[in-house]
């Protein structure tokens, strides 16, 4: 077998079942790292650790949630709500006792939304800083086609204002990345070249038509960026702040534009399972509101496939949003009703007996499960996605009926390349839960010191979490 | 400049705590609009800064003559909606407020003076996006994709000045600029009517060059600056060179423009004039009336105005609006305000229970969109009328689908054709908030909900807050044992009876609950799980029998007259209110009000006001 290092850029051209052509990075195999699997031979540059913030909307019965007992290995074992993930223990950190100090009377949702993501709560609609993933990508979301991805599973929402109720990444205040809840447009984005609109029986160009089309493609770009730098020199700040934004945007997709693969220098004797050929998902977008398994079933895949790929290395997958207003009917025939507004609020019964908050959990957990076992069985430098990966599974409440703030549910996925051991509990009682943020920042090699806003701002890590 | 903060301006007993059971399982998940806007910033009390009472927007003792009433209505009588405090005790009349001021019967007692508000970039709402597209270049594009407007202060247009574009955000634009453009030069007429000329692919072609300077005008609402026409040129120029075609030159001519952010956003950022004081130039001010009237881009004939000074005077100002009113598509200033006010963009993303109501289809939910728009538009433009009767009139516009919803015999009707139909008046139902555009928006999947109902009319209606729920509440409904009935009444007046839940209650429920009648898609009913509706309730205390009454109620009450000229204001402004635009408002008011409440004068008049066309720095 040999052993010549193959470059980055090297990818794969395949066919789709749909008859669409498709180009694809190689996933990052082992023969492009050095020996001890650690950094890419060509470079040296160290590989990136895959980050996704994994979100479930409307909290937890933290009664079921909190495992009795901490420590690690067989000091401790599963909860009844984390039995969904049992196969994952290995690889699993629950952090407990958290309290989100940014929920505000009133609107707990959006603000436990944002303190749980941004570490700050609300001025206004807005959250006041950047979320997790956000820090993380300004870390390690360069060199790749997209700085992050942001997918659904339902938009089933309770429809406020609040810019923390519609998602949970946020590039800044007023700056919301909102989830793509379609598996197929999801699809056509990391797999079909999302900037140009496909025509379907549109004959593919050539590698140099294409590349032509691409130069005309970055001349219109770059005019677009000089309108809008000559625009930013009259606004005040806030705007040309905004219009940044749009120019940052402009500026991937043009960075996509150059880095357009082309030709097939052949990589295809090691096409992994992984991603050398996407076949493009048959499930619809959720059009009731109710978080469809099918849904997930693709989207965790696409997920995997956007990470293994190194298409991005950071992903927001929203299962459901704050306040989720879903109805999981497909669960059971007593499952018929808003999750949100009649089963967490109106049920009967104390945090550890509402037993149809406890099969919406539970769902939630089996389709992390899922999820995860994409991660597992997917090959990803000298380990799988999994081992590479941080996973931070978080929700809006602890518990949704009265909105609880304490016992916030905070789990930690994966081994973070090494970082992470996992099997462990660490209880933390009263703790700010901001500092799991700043933990997670840290662990990702973010340079910050603090986290957060007000209640929620901190500048210490939870000790001894890795 | 002194900013006054939302804070200050909340009245201190407006934050008392009051626990709202039911409301809060709702409002507690983000319906409340946490930004302050509505009557946070200040109804009447707040500014006049009385002391004693929560917000009302009552004028107590101020007889006003109802909008919708000849003979003259008190109307907000003392003790109205809004007025009720957690205590129970009775309101106290804004101080300020007497019958001989000037400013009696206006909106604010004591207004601040006009300041003007500082300058914007408005981002194209969706629906200017897709209008603009429509106006220049004939194609209508697929606004589902693209990132979601912002809703801060109750409307996109206010949002628009507000939000950032995501990276998804941009790829979306870029994506149907492309598909739009694509069409239109693709197509061998549709291309030779938009250039006018046949490109030669020339690196110096006149007919390219004529194209930029031209289109650049419609797209970027301004004459092109000679860099800027140089720039555009040249990636024409390397089109036709690379992709060895003359019209790739006009297709990425246009592409260029069209996803420039001097197309997608509205910059109005004003010049100085004469005096030192910012106005908006001609050109900005143009494209203020187009999106204000037509909610898309300025024409030709708007944009010469504008280039020719005749925008500078208010007269300009005022045949210019005039012409845009009187155009096809001058009925868009009611219709897509109205669309936003009653934020019906929500109906066509909402999901209702199949096996409840599996009449509720994406037409039906196109329908009923379009229902109340255009009805609102239709009071306006084709009846001239006052603008209150929206809450009587019998109009209704239907597919066939809509059409069996309201009882009508839907005919030759289809779910895609529409007709203007009128209720019967002695029906049970009767004006806009008896359409399903409201009664379906706020309820869940499979039953309405008096609370939000409430709240919406409180909130947007009647530019009224209703006070943040405390933490920690256990909002548990009682359900009805096995084999009793209870209806959703019964299991709201279980909660009222508890002293803590009723003070936000009683601001809500009493408004939403005559529409008890109506399901979560608003269909008729007169039962509630088995037992008789019982669609009594109050506005502004005045006691109402069901959704009818109340129409008619709102239909003669000042307040409502009030609030819809303050909610239209900050709409045409896009900004929220603050207390710089009271004197604007209560002059806008006393001429709508003078005009009987013609909708038209309310148009001229923001136009022609000194807040549509002043402007202050950024900050």
């Amino acid at each position: 077998m040999t052993t010549k290092s193959l470059d980055r850029r090297t990818v794969l051209r395949g066919l789709l079942a749909t008859g669409g052509a498709v180009t694809i990075p190689l996933p990052l195999l082992e023969i492009m790292l050095n020996d001890n699997g650690t950094a890419l031979a060509q470079t040296g540059a160290p590989v990136a650790v895959p980050y996704v913030t994994w979100f479930f909307g409307n909290g937890s019965l933290p009664g079921k949630w909190k495992p009795a007992a901490t420590g690690s290995g067989a000091e401790w074992t599963l909860s009844p709500q984390l039995q969904p993930i049992a196969d994952f223990k290995s690889h699993l950190t629950v952090i407990s006792g958290l309290t989100n100090k940014c929920v505000i009377g009133g609107i707990e949702h959006p603000t436990g939304s944002s303190g749980a993501t941004t570490g700050g709560p609300l001025n206004g609609n807005a959250v006041k800083g950047k979320s997790i993933d956000q820090i993380v990508a300004d870390v390690t979301g360069s060199g790749v086609d997209f700085k992050s991805i942001q997918v659904g599973i339902t938009p089933a929402t309770p429809g406020g204002p609040q810019d923390s109720l519609h998602s949970v990444s946020h590039r800044g205040p007023s700056a919301r990345n909102d989830a793509e809840y379609d598996p197929k447009k999801l699809f056509t984005k990391l797999f079909m070249d999302g900037t140009t609109p496909t025509t379907p029986g549109t004959p593919e160009p050539m590698p140099d038509a294409m590349a032509k089309l691409n130069a005309v493609k970055k001349s219109m770009l770059d005019s677009c960026l000089a309108d809008g730098q000559a625009l930013q020199k009259k606004l005040g700040a806030n705007d040309r702040q905004r219009v940044e934004e749009h120019l940052e945007a402009i500026r991937r997709i043009e960075l996509r534009l150059q880095s357009s693969p082309t030709g097939n220098p052949g990589g295809g004797t090691t096409k992994p399972a992984a991603c050398s050929s996407p076949v493009a998902p048959a499930a619809a977008a959720d059009s009731r509101s109710e978080a469809p398994p099918g849904v997930n079933t693709a989207m965790a895949e696409l997920s995997t496939l956007a990470l293994a790929c190194e298409r991005t290395r950071v992903l927001t997958y929203m299962f459901s949003l704050p306040a989720a207003h879903v109805y999981y009917r497909h669960l059971d025939t007593d499952m018929n009703a808003d999750f949100h507004d009649t089963i967490c609020h109106g049920d009967a019964g104390d945090q550890s007996n509402q037993p149809r908050v406890d099969k919406g959990v539970m769902y939630a957990m089996k389709c992390l499960n899922e999820f995860l076992t994409n991660f597992k069985n997917t090959t990803f430098g000298a380990s799988t996605l999994l081992d590479a990966s941080l996973i931070y599974v978080t929700s809006d409440t602890a518990w949704g009926k009265i909105h609880t703030k304490e016992e916030w549910p905070v789990l930690l996925l994966g081994k973070a390349g090494g970082k992470l051991k996992g099997d462990a509990h660490h209880n933390y009682p009263g703790d700010n839960l901001s500092k799991a943020l700043l933990t997670v920042a840290k662990l990702m090699g973010s340079s910050i010191t603090e986290i957060g806003a007000d209640n929620g701002k901190v500048n210490a890590t939870l000790s001894g979490i890795a | 400049m002194k900013k006054v903060s939302r804070t200050e301006l909340r009245h201190p007993t407006e934050l008392a705590v009051c626990c709202c059971a039911l409301a809060f399982a709702f409002a507690c998940s983000g319906t409340v609009d946490a930004d302050g806007q509505g009557g946070a910033l200040g109804g009447p009390a707040a500014a006049g800064g009385s002391g004693g009472t929560p917000t009302s927007s009552s004028q107590g003792g101020s007889p006003v003559t109802g909008p919708g009433n000849a003979t003259g209505a008190t109307a907000s009588a003392q003790g109205g909606a809004g007025a009720v405090s957690s205590a129970g005790a009775p309101p106290v009349p804004a101080a300020g407020s007497s019958g001989s001021s000037p400013t009696a019967g206006l909106p604010f007692p004591q207004p601040a003076p006009f300041e003007p508000a500082p300058g914007l970039l408005r981002r194209l709402t969706h629906t200017q996006f897709r209008n603009s597209i429509r106006d220049l270049l004939g194609v209508t594009v697929d606004t589902t994709d693209l990132q979601e407007d912002d809703w801060t202060g109750g409307f996109a247009a206010i949002g628009a000045g507000i939000l950032s574009t995501s990276e998804d955000g941009v790829m979306a634009f870029q994506a149907q600029v492309e598909a739009a453009v694509n069409a239109v030069i693709s197509d061998d007429a549709k291309r030779q009517a938009l250039l006018g000329c046949t490109p030669s692919g020339a690196a110096n072609d006149a007919c390219i060059q004529g194209f930029v300077q031209s289109f650049g005008l419609r797209a970027w609402r301004r004459p092109l600056e000679a860099a800027e026409v140089e720039r555009i040129v040249a990636v024409a120029s390397k089109a036709a060179t690379e992709l060895g075609s003359a019209n790739e030159a006009a297709r990425w001519a246009a592409i260029a423009l069209l996803n420039s952010p001097n197309f997608l956003y509205r910059p109005e950022l004003g010049a100085a004039g004469a005096n030192g004081a910012l106005r908006f130039t001609g050109f900005e001010l143009a494209s203020r009336l187009a999106y204000l009237i037509w909610n898309s881009t300025p024409d030709e004939a708007l944009l010469e105005q504008a280039s020719s000074g005749a925008l500078a005077s208010a007269d300009g100002v005022r045949a210019a609006v005039t012409a845009l009113l009187d155009s096809p598509n001058g009925r868009e200033a009611m219709a897509a305000f109205a669309e936003e006010y009653m934020q019906l963009h929500k109906v066509l993303s909402q999901a209702k229970d199949p096996s409840l109501y599996p009449e509720y289809t994406p037409t039906l939910q196109v329908a009923i969109v379009r229902d109340t728009r255009e009805t609102w538009a239709s009071v306006a433009f084709d009846d001239g009328a006052n603008t209150l009767s929206v809450f009587t009139t019998p109009k209704v516009v239907v597919n066939s689908e809509l059409a069996k919803l309201y009882g009508l015999d839907p005919g030759s009707l289809t779910p895609t054709t529409f007709e203007t139909r009128s209720l019967p008046l002695d029906g049970n139902r009767l004006g806009v908030m008896s359409k399903p555009g409201f009664l379906s928006q706020w309820s869940n999947q499979q039953e309405g909900s008096p609370t939000l109902r409430g709240k919406f009319m409180r909130e947007a209606l009647m530019c009224l807050t209703v006070p943040p729920p405390p933490e920690g509440t256990n909002t548990k409904l009682d359900e009805a044992p096995p084999g009793t009935h209870l209806t959703k009444r019964m299991k709201l007046e279980k909660h009222r009876e508890d002293p803590t839940c009723a003070g936000c209650h009683s601001l809500m429920d009493p408004l939403g609950l005559p529409f008890e009648n109506f399901d979560a898609i608003g269909r008729y009913r007169t039962l509630d799980d088995t037992l008789p509706v019982d669609a009594s309730g109050d506005f502004n205390g005045k006691p109402v029998a069901n959704a009818r009454e109340l129409g008619e109620v709102m239909a003669a009450d000042a307040s409502v007259a009030q609030c819809f000229v303050r909610k239209y204001y900050s709409y045409a402004v896009g900004h929220r209110e603050r207390a710089g635009d009271q004197s604007v408002i209560n002059d806008l008011y006393a001429s709508f009000q003078g005009s009987g409440f013609k909708f038209r004068q309310l148009v001229q008049d923001v136009a022609t006001s000194e807040a549509f066309s002043t402007v202050a720095p950024q900050l």
